[in-house]
Formats: structure tokens, sequence, C-alpha cells
């Protein structure tokens, strides 16, 4: 297979990821922003942040989601879109990671609000996925457009 | 002429979406029917308890015993979307963080004999603390919070009502 080839299926395999990835922060946020009280909710059942900023993380974060993810399927702003994926998806690893290790047995939030979808490392795992999807698409937006190929 | 690589893109454009997400956020919070508060005294609850004498803190064997004598009214202080996959049974819905709208609506239905028992979720969720405070502070006689309460209801195998149910 020639080097064209390769671009071409790079290309294609980018295309496909950068939807995908677009569109599972938008399922994942849209939930959250419907029902924001029981978001607020299990932001408080992380433990983790104090009293002043949960409600503030339930209003904002769900938007942060939808607007990176619209950003990713649009092609809009890719390189701010994607360092923010990245980020949010090692802060979500972390909070879960950082749950599951302290025995909190709280539901996950991640793509819904409602209580059936506890954290476990199933849970880890799949946002390790999606993580590597973001990862392989931030090399796309970075070292491709420096080597002066055009980005995705 | 000046090139910009993505890296000096993404240093404008990070702090740009986060902005817009905030603008987009915080005015579509003002704009819909619930409203919800910026700041929220979320761990407020178990400090009130303590220094509450009316509310106490009911065991499950206690709550049941009440329950089957039919002297109780169990409040689900959860968000609605826990209440409806299943709560305790005959139990009202008054999530805390809409407790003040809602309260008087649940309360016309209360017999001012029954002894009410608000309960949660985990061993860590104070919400039930946070509810019965509330409660009291309106006026309510005979409050009492079961911590963990829909967790060991279930434990111990008490009626509870479902969608299926």
């Amino acid at each position: 297979m020639n080097k064209l080839n390769w671009i071409k299926i790079n290309r294609k395999t980018a295309f496909l990821v950068r939807l995908v990835l677009g569109a599972i922060l938008i399922a994942a946020g849209i939930p959250k922003i419907l029902d924001t009280v029981s978001f607020a909710g299990m932001v408080y059942n992380y433990q983790i942040l104090p009293d002043q900023l949960i409600n503030l993380t339930a209003l904002f974060l769900p938007w942060l989601e939808v607007l990176v993810g619209v950003l990713m399927i649009t092609g809009v702003w890719l390189p701010g879109a994607v360092i923010l994926y990245n980020g949010l998806m090692l802060a979500f690893i972390a909070a879960l990671s950082f749950n599951i290790y302290r025995g909190v047995d709280i539901s996950c939030g991640c793509f819904s609000t409602s209580p059936g979808e506890s954290i476990d490392m199933g849970t880890v795992l799949r946002d390790v996925v999606i993580l590597a999807g973001s990862l392989y698409f931030a090399a796309v937006v970075f070292i491709k457009k420096i080597s002066g190929e055009r980005p995705l | 002429m000046r090139m910009t690589t993505p890296f000096t893109n993404a240093l404008w454009q990070i702090p740009a979406i986060f902005l817009i997400s905030a603008g987009i956020a915080f005015g579509f919070n003002q704009v819909r029917g619930k409203t919800l508060p910026l700041f929220c005294p979320w761990s407020q609850g178990v400090s009130h308890t303590a220094s509450s004498e009316n509310v106490s803190i009911i065991s499950v064997d206690e709550a049941a015993a009440l329950f089957y004598a039919d002297q109780t009214v169990f409040i689900d202080a959860r968000p609605e979307s826990f209440y409806n996959q299943g709560h305790i049974r005959g139990a009202f819905s008054l999530p805390f963080q809409e407790a003040e709208e809602k309260c008087f609506e649940i309360m016309e239905k209360i017999s001012p004999d029954k002894h009410i028992i608000t309960y949660c979720d985990g061993a860590t969720c104070d919400l039930c603390d946070k509810l019965a405070v509330f409660l009291c502070d309106l006026g309510c006689e005979n409050v009492s919070a079961l911590i963990n309460g829909w967790t060991v209801w279930n434990q111990y195998n008490l009626p509870v009502d479902t969608p299926n149910s």
C-alpha cells in the first residue's frame, strides 16, 4: 500500500473517530441539561468538589460537553475542542477511579441522570477507550498539521 | 505574515469555549422553568441534624414497626427520577432541592398525627437529614431521618413500590 492510500485511510478513520467522539459527548451532555437537579445530586455524591462548586459544575459541565461535541462534529475550532475533550475524559476517569478506590457506591451520571448507572471498572474502561480515541484524534490534529498535511 | 499553528489556535479557543459554555449554561438556567441556585449548602444537613433536638435518626427496625402500624409517612428526599425508579411503599416524593416549592403540596396530604420519616440513599447521603431539618423548621413535629434508607429498606426486603409493581 503506498503512502497516499495510508493518508486516505487515516483521513477517513480520523473523520469517523471525530464524529463518534462528538456524538458521545453530546449524548452525555443532553440528559444532564434536561435534569440539572438530579445531576447536581450526582456531582455531590462524588464527594470531590466543595459545596460552592457543585451547582456551578452541574450547570456548566453539560453545556461544555455539548459545545465540545458540536465543535468536534462540525470540525470548528478543533485544536481547542480536542484538548478540552482529552481533559474532560482524564477528569472523568480520575473521578470514577477515585470513588471506586474509596469504595463509594454511587451512580455514574455519565450518560443519564437515572440511578441505575452505577460505577465500576467497566465504566472506567469505557472512558479509557474513549480517551484513546480522543488522543488519536489529538495526534491527527496537532502532529499532521505540523508535518504539513491539512488537518481534518 | 505570522504563521498560526494548532497550538496557538488552541490557546485562544479553549478560553473561548469555556466562556461560551458558561454563557449558555447560566443564561439557560435563568430562563428555564426550574432554575437551579448557583450555590447551595449541600453539606449543612449533618451539622443541622446534630444541633436540632426535634430531628432524630431512626433505625430501619423502628421505621418498619411504624410502617406496619400505619403510624408513619415516608418522604423520599432524592431527585424525582430516583423516586420514579422505586421507593418505599406509599412514600411521597419531596426532593430536597425542590422542598421549598413543593412542601406545602405534600404536607396537605399528610395527617398531622403521623410520624414523618425522610430517607435518601447511600450511607453518605444527607439529603434526608436536610429535608428532616427543613420540615422541622416548617413546624412539623415527630420527624426522623432514616440514613441510607432506600438501601437498608431493600436489604430487609420491606415493601416497595416500583414501576413494575
